[in-house]
């Protein structure tokens, strides 16, 4: 039976009436995205016009470039590089860590122990990278502890070792450190997912004969693959996203070379160098950046589709 | 229950969307529609009941939470009617603030700005946009203080775009012999120098002496803070790493802030290309690997220096003689010295022999009046601006209330009793405002130092360092300040500046480095660089500077 489409519209209107209140409540977060998400987009034309303050109307127009310019800046190509590669190794290492650690707390028997041991994993979630660069800084700049308990061993090696202001330890530092800040935080998502997995699956495992390692390998891993697909694309998706806040308060001019990521490259193109902010240049690097995280998105959701996972578009 | 929590839930974002508007009485003509048909027309005698309606200005301001409480504000609120609104600024991102309000077209009424004359191009193409009001020179006719700074600051030409001021420098407080000279300088252990047996008695120190000097407190360590821990030079990190050779030697630059380009042998030139910068350069990268300069510094972002040779920790800072007093007298309370004498200024030579001191602008801050700002808040600042230079506004500045703080004792500046308490201990009197600000008043320009009631250990430190350099016993060298070319405006100048910042950036990378031929990658990054700096050197020796 045919329903016309005066039908359905009544029938749709009848149902958002029935869940006003839903809607109510939807209300807030559309307008929240519509404000700070899908308005600013609007901005975008400035990374192909000449900004003026009369406003982004009024900027003129300027054949691209902004993107030109972009490619023979001598500090793009190596942030847009260091921003793929620490983006890459944070995925590569850091990714894994919260779902290993979601496993083995899992795994422990005591309540107290666990409930104590996911705290002092979580904590320092809630500190900010300013206290924590500090931190950093005082173990392992050059008058750091770390230096000194070296000079202790061998006086003469820990002369010129200084890990802050070395280029190849300072990537190591900035991954680590994030997987140290951010594993226990991570591992709450996928903790929650293993406790919503049947019980019913492990005691036939049990019965079946498996160990604890089979149990995880054979129920807990399959069981929480969803999520841990989706918490992938993600990642994948924010991969150009290199961790501003980490980086700018913990780098040096020491490690531009392989520390400088997009944002923090974009961050003293326009606040730092004498020659002034360039609107329209900065807008430029961030819409190819949200590009690229684009098609990085779509790149990981075709991948987890091909695993035979679920996804997100 | 769940109706009404939908019901405020909306109301409160709707409420902070509306928040998000723009100030209504910042929206009223866009930025190329300036004020400046509105004639001056003000009573700057500051008499009382002149100035009917109250009136409040905002204005960035440093140190904000410690502004507007003061007994001046009263003074100004009775005066002038006047209050402001402090809006914050630090210096960490005093430039980002200055940018983003600039563009969203959000400025405070009065922006105060930390402006270099590299700077300068950001400033007039604001300035031509319609981003401030003008000063007008009617506005001058019945303020003969401001008008006096207008007629005589070198500045002032160079705030002009198309021969209209924009910008008003406050101006800083010189005492005859220092003219313009940038005040920072060695401040030192004057103690533990004489500890290691290396005192000089003058306090005057060749290249060598005072590297020699530096390795052996280092080494001896003479105030006990146990092996490695004592740091030789430190600096602010506007100053790191230029001041320990570049800063007081040969290579014209006064600071990472500025390598402006500068004539030689009839050709200007970009200090960083030149011989004696690439050696100071090959100088400061050996001190920082010897350890002579503390090689932390590089993760220093505001009053680290000061704090470690305050905290007994430091040889030798590099820092304004403005904080000598209060760190001295906090070394003294703390136990640190035992007298105020065991720290001083350093007067050292550079590497080939010479004294250097460095000439700057006349100015520290300069202020816009906003675009749309109203011709009465005008009118009102600049009133207030003129009496603060006056001899009543300076001994206001100074002290506080005429009667409590201080009372006026004859015709001239100077002729003041200071009612303030009087401390044996220490020999000085207690400031009862210490912990306030004023920041409010610094477009009208800096107050003459000493003021009345201030102890002269700072100013006898900083004249030393001058009167060593024209005593003519050392070869005595000005680096000057050239406006025309730190002001100048051409194109490729403009667009590119003086890379100041990038010298920096390769300058600190280079010093982390150990083990490497530090001329050779400065060589390297020259060429690098030539083909952006090049084309803005043409603009300059081809007279393209404007």
């Amino acid at each position: 039976m045919q329903v016309s489409r005066a039908t359905k519209r009544r029938r749709l209107l009848r149902r958002i009436w029935a869940n006003r209140w839903f809607y109510v409540m939807l209300l807030p977060g559309l307008c929240y995205f519509a404000v700070f998400k899908y308005a600013p987009l609007y901005g975008i034309q400035l990374a192909f016009k000449d900004y003026v303050l009369a406003g982004i109307e009024a900027s003129p127009w300027n054949n691209f470039a902004h993107f030109r310019y972009m490619l023979f800046e001598q500090g793009f190509v190596p942030a847009f590089r260091n921003t793929l590669v620490i983006s890459g190794m944070r995925i590569l290492l850091g990714f894994p860590f919260p779902i290993l650690l979601a496993l083995f707390l899992d795994e422990l028997v005591l309540p107290k122990y666990r409930r104590t041991v996911q705290t002092i994993y979580t904590f320092p979630h809630f500190l900010s990278w300013v206290l924590l660069a500090g931190l950093l800084q005082n173990l392992l700049g050059a008058s750091g502890m770390v230096r000194k308990v070296a000079m202790l061993f061998s006086p003469q090696a820990s002369e010129t070792w200084n890990l802050l202001y070395d280029n190849d330890a300072y990537r190591w530092i900035l991954v680590f450190t994030d997987i140290w800040k951010e594993a226990g935080w991570g591992a709450i998502i996928y903790l929650a997912s293993i406790a919503g997995v049947d019980r019913s699956l492990y005691e036939a495992a049990t019965i079946d004969g498996a160990n604890r390692w089979q149990r995880i390998w054979s129920v807990t891993l399959p069981s929480i693959a969803p999520m841990i697909a989706i918490q992938f694309i993600l990642r994948v998706g924010a991969a150009m996203e290199g961790g501003f806040d980490q980086v700018i308060n913990t780098y040096t001019p020491p490690v531009y070379d392989k520390g400088d990521i997009l944002d923090t490259y974009i961050y003293r193109l326009s606040f730092v160098r004498t020659s002034g902010v360039n609107l329209g240049f900065t807008t430029a690097v961030g819409l190819f950046k949200n590009v690229i995280n684009f098609i990085l998105l779509l790149m990981a959701n075709s991948l987890t589709r091909a695993l035979g996972q679920k996804t997100i578009l | 229950m769940k109706r009404l929590a939908c019901i405020v839930l909306s109301l409160l974002l709707l409420s902070s969307l509306v928040a998000c508007q723009p100030d209504a009485s910042q929206t009223g003509s866009p930025p190329n529609e300036s004020s400046s048909d509105v004639s001056a027309s003000s009573d700057s005698s500051g008499e009382a009941g002149a100035y009917d309606t109250p009136l409040e200005i905002s204005m960035s301001v440093r140190y904000a939470d410690q502004c507007g409480t003061h007994v001046r504000n009263e003074i100004i609120k009775e005066k002038f009617n006047l209050t402001f609104e402090y809006v914050p600024v630090n210096w960490s991102d005093w430039n980002e603030k200055i940018r983003t309000w600039i563009a969203m077209d959000d400025a405070p009424d009065i922006l105060h700005m930390d402006l270099k004359g590299a700077q300068s191009n950001e400033f007039k193409s604001w300035a031509k946009q319609g981003a401030f009001s003008p000063f007008l020179e009617e506005y001058f006719a019945s303020r003969p203080n401001l008008k006096k700074v207008y007629d005589e600051s070198p500045t002032i030409p160079y705030l002009k775009v198309d021969g209209v001021l924009y910008g008003w420098p406050g101006l800083n407080s010189y005492r005859g012999y220092d003219d313009r000279v940038d005040d920072p300088y060695w401040t030192y252990r004057r103690d533990w120098a004489k500890a290691v047996g290396k005192y000089k008695e003058n306090d005057t120190y060749t290249w060598e002496e005072w590297l020699d000097l530096i390795r052996t407190v280092m080494e001896e360590d003479p105030g006990n803070n146990g092996p490695g821990n004592t740091a030789g030079l430190v600096m602010p990190p506007w100053a790191f790493p230029h001041a320990p050779v570049l800063l007081i030697g040969p290579p014209a630059t006064d600071g990472n802030e500025s390598c402006s380009y500068f004539q030689q042998d009839g050709v200007y030139v970009w200090p960083p290309a030149t011989e004696e910068y690439k050696t100071g350069v090959k100088i400061t990268y050996d001190m920082y690997q010897e350890g002579l300069i503390y090689q932390d510094n590089i993760l220093f972002t505001s009053s680290e220096n000061v704090d470690m040779f305050v905290g007994g920790l430091a040889f030798a800072v590099y820092a304004h003689f403005g904080s000598l007093n209060s760190s001295s007298l906090n070394m003294l309370e703390a136990g640190i010295i035992d007298e105020r004498s065991d720290i001083g200024s350093a007067a050292v030579l550079a590497y080939d022999g010479k004294m250097y001191l460095t000439q700057v602008a006349d100015y520290w801050g300069v202020t816009c009046f906003r675009h749309d700002l109203e011709q009465e808040k005008i009118d009102r600042a600049m009133d207030f601006w003129e009496y603060l230079r006056t001899n009543e506004g300076i001994q206001m500045r100074w002290m506080g209330k005429e009667g409590v703080d201080y009372r006026v004792t004859g015709p001239d500046l100077y002729d003041v009793e200071v009612l303030w308490e009087f401390d044996e201990e220490t020999q000085s009197y207690v400031d009862p405002y210490a912990d306030f600000k004023f920041e409010e008043a610094q477009p009208a320009g800096s107050v003459p130092t000493p003021a009345p009631y201030e102890d002269t250990f700072r100013f006898d430190e900083h004249k030393k360092i001058f009167d060593v350099f024209n005593s003519g016993e050392v070869d005595a060298v000005l680096k000057p300040y050239d406006y025309f070319i730190s002001f100048g405006s051409a194109p490729n100048k403009d667009k590119y500046g003086d890379f100041a910042s990038i010298v920096k950036e390769r300058f600190i990378s280079l010093l982390a480095q150990p083990d490497i031929d530090v001329e050779a990658e400065w060589d390297a990054f020259i060429e690098e660089m030539m083909p952006q700096v090049q084309p803005v050197l043409d603009e300059i020796n081809n007279g393209e500077l404007q």
